[in-house]
Parts: C-alpha cells; structure tokens; sequence
C-alpha cells in the first residue's frame, strides 16, 4: 500500500509542478487566455471561422479597422499565419500614404507579418488572393520595413501621383 | 487490500500537492483595473532565503532528513523523499515571492530582515513547533505590512493628501521607493498561500510529546535551576544513565546566575 501511494504521489507531484512550470511559462492572463493556449498545447487549435469569414468580407468592402477586430477574434492565439497576413495586410492598407506611411500602424503590422512568417512552414507564406498588390509574406515584411525608415524618396513631390487606396 | 493509512497518505500524497499549490498560488498577482492574472517567478533572493529556511527547518527537527532520504531506503522511497523536499522547497521560495514587495528600496529592506533574522535564527535552539511558530510570525508580519499597510499607502486614491504623500515618499527617496500596486484579489490569495503553508508546516511536523517538551524547557531556561535542582537533575540522569552499558561523563559547575528562581515543581521529576 505504501508503494502505491508513493507512486501516486510521484506521479501527481510530477504532473502539478509541469503544470505549474507550463504556466508560468505562457503567462495567461485570463482562464480564456489559458483555455486557448492549453489547446494550443494540445494541438487542437483552430480558429474560429465565422469570425474569419466576417473579416474577410469587411476587408474586402474596404473597412479594414473592423476586419482587424474581426480577424483578432478569429485567431486569438496569434498562430494562424493566414489570418495574421491579412491583418498585417489591412494595417498596411490602412497606414500608407501618398508621402508618408503612419509608423504605429505600419509597427502593428510589422508585428502581425513577423508571426506570420513564425508559424508559416519553413517561413514562407503566399497568399492565394491574385487581387492583393503583395502577394508574399516577406515582401510585404520588407515594404513595411521600408515604410518605417525615413529615405529621400519620402520627399519626392512625384509620390502624390502614386496609387494609394 | 489494505485501507491507506492516514498519515502515510498525507506524508506520499496530501502534503506535496499542498506545497505546490503554495508554488502555484504564491507568485500569482492580478493586476490593478483589469484583474488580468500575472506570474511571478521568485526572485534569486527568494530562492536563496528559501534554502536557509530549509536548513532552519531540518536544524530545528520540522523536517527530519532520515524521514525523506537515507541509505537505508531503497530507490523509490528516496525518489519520494526528494520529491517531497523539492516542494516544500518550492513552497518555500513562492511564500517569499508572496509576502515580499515585488522591487524597489522595499523589496531590498524585506530581503535584508530575512536575512538577519534567519542567520539569528540559524544559531538558536528550537523545538518544530516553536520553529513553525516563529515562521508563521515572520512571514505573517511581512504579509500585513505589505498586503495591509504599504498596500494600502500605495494604492491609487482621488483623496490629495494621499497623492502628496506618494510623491513626497517618491521623491524624497529618489525614486527607489517603487512600489507596484495589484487588485484587492492579490491579497485574499497570498493571504491563503501563507495560511496553506503554515498548516502544511504543522502538519509535516514530528509530534513533539510533553516529556521532550519538558526537556526542551529545562535546556532552554537552565538558568532558572537552583544548584539544588541541577545536582538532582544530574543525580538523576546519572541514574538512569547507570542501568546501561554507556557510561557518561557529568561534570557539575557552578554558574554565577544560580541564584536566579526555581522552576516550577511540577516540571521536575526529582528521583
């Protein structure tokens, strides 16, 4: 009898501590949060689709703050790299200008676009849609990335005459 | 089968998943305004403090070491055995982690009285329960001046002498009186950490009977025993002493302080 109750005692000991070393790993803020990430963890994540499609519906009708909320709705983990595409995407569409590109929108997007690239297999994601102007991942990284440096083509008068949505 | 016994269910079972429980709960926080959860991992200090309290716990006989490991028992009993000792420790570093101001002047101030007191302490006789009592004081001051009363000092407030106050302390410091305020929440569960631990730290506690007590007493007030009493107390033990095979050596001195009071009649036991 006592052995048994070693073992179990071993065992669940073991298990608890992972679970609280797992936890103060990923920080969740809230049982939502940690709902999420234990299925996450498990491998059954997935997002949610009526969320996504919603999204994409705004973002094609040109409302690209609402697709953002939509689009965060759909994937609260952060772990889709469509979807993270897509919001990078709408924050890009959202911050470039004829002269100058907003900073904090183009910062949210480059954020968004690094977590897509993160969890795309091998980094690479290209996005099916033939309708976008950037089609990959890492050129849109890299335009973003343009976007925040200060050039001297940022005071070329010409740039008023540039496509813009 | 045979039924578990109580106590060996509590030593294999019980008694480690509370400790990790107090792991658990004792750096968990709930930040101010949105009630988002936070955890805090114990600070280097914690950890370290933590093992001399281990080392004040097997000294003062809370944890008896050849209860938990030995050459005498085989693999899993010493798999269990670390086990246990391992949460305890944990338990320990995260009861820190609760009762201590999270940065600043105050964090520093907490960790130094630690470790005065538990250095004082490293050289003090103790029974187990004295030991489990002296903790539950320290940690339980800690607790009340950081959840009560610097809680309390800190916390955002629309009143405008308690926001000149702030800023006095603030600034008067230079700015290492930092202290960060968390929800009410906070408190209520450090609050039931630091209880957990206390009844954890009892109940792993060797049962100390009245005769050891009454030992316990006469090493710890010698000083109150007449020359009379002490030449009994020897005669005595030298009695008893004289039925076994071991022979002891006494010798009787006299100490200026002897003419200090008696003990109480009742906890001798005169031959």
């Amino acid at each position: 009898m006592k052995r048994i109750l070693q073992i179990t005692g071993i065992i669940l000991s073991l298990l608890y501590g992972f679970g609280i070393l797992w936890l103060y790993v990923r920080q969740p803020r809230s049982l939502e949060e940690f709902k999420i990430q234990a299925a996450v963890e498990a491998n059954v994540y997935s997002i949610k689709q009526e969320n996504f499609d919603e999204a994409v519906r705004q973002f094609n009708a040109g409302q690209y703050a609402v697709a953002i909320e939509q689009f965060k709705l759909a994937d609260a983990a952060e772990r889709d790299p469509a979807t993270q595409f897509y919001i990078a995407y709408a924050y890009y569409l959202l911050g470039r200008g004829r002269f100058n590109d907003d900073d904090e929108l183009f910062q949210k997007g480059l954020a968004a676009i690094e977590r897509c690239l993160a969890n795309a297999p091998n980094q690479i994601y290209e996005t099916g849609r033939s309708d976008l102007e950037i089609k990959s991942a890492a050129a849109l990284r890299q335009r973003l990335k343009a976007g925040l440096e200060v050039t001297p083509s940022d005071f070329n008068p010409f740039n008023w005459f540039k496509k813009t949505p | 089968m045979p039924k578990p016994k109580a106590k060996e269910l509590f030593s294999y079972v019980i008694a480690p998943l509370l400790f990790l429980t107090i792991a658990l709960i004792g750096g968990m926080r709930f930040a101010s305004g949105s009630n988002d959860l936070r955890f805090f991992a114990p600070q280097l200090v914690a950890v370290i403090l933590a093992a001399f309290v281990i080392i004040l716990l097997v000294r003062g006989g809370l944890v008896e070491l050849k209860q938990y490991v030995g050459e005498h028992f085989g693999i899993l009993d010493n798999a269990s055995g670390v086990l246990r000792l391992a949460t305890l420790y944990f338990a320990t570093a995260q009861i820190f982690n609760a009762v201590t101001p999270e940065k600043g002047l105050l964090n520093f101030c907490f960790n130094l009285f630690y470790f005065l007191i538990f250095c004082n302490n490293l050289f003090v006789v103790f029974n187990p329960l004295r030991l489990a009592k002296s903790l539950a004081i320290v940690f339980g001051a800690s607790f009340a001046l950081k959840y009560l009363i610097l809680a309390d000092l800190f916390a955002p407030s629309e009143s405008w002498a308690k926001y000149i106050l702030q800023k006095l302390m603030q600034t008067t410091t230079l700015g290492a009186l930092d202290y960060e305020v968390f929800a009410p929440a906070t408190g209520y569960l450090a609050f039931a950490a630091l209880a957990l631990y206390i009844v954890g730290l009892y109940a792993i506690a060797p049962r100390v009977d009245r005769s050891e007590e009454l030992l316990y007493d006469l090493f710890v007030e010698r000083y109150r025993l007449t020359p009379v009493e002490r030449r009994r107390l020897l005669a005595a033990v030298a009695e008893s002493a004289a039925q076994q095979d071991e022979v002891i050596e006494a010798e009787l001195l006299d100490e200026p302080e002897a003419k200090a009071r008696p003990l109480e009649k009742e906890n001798l036991h005169h031959p």
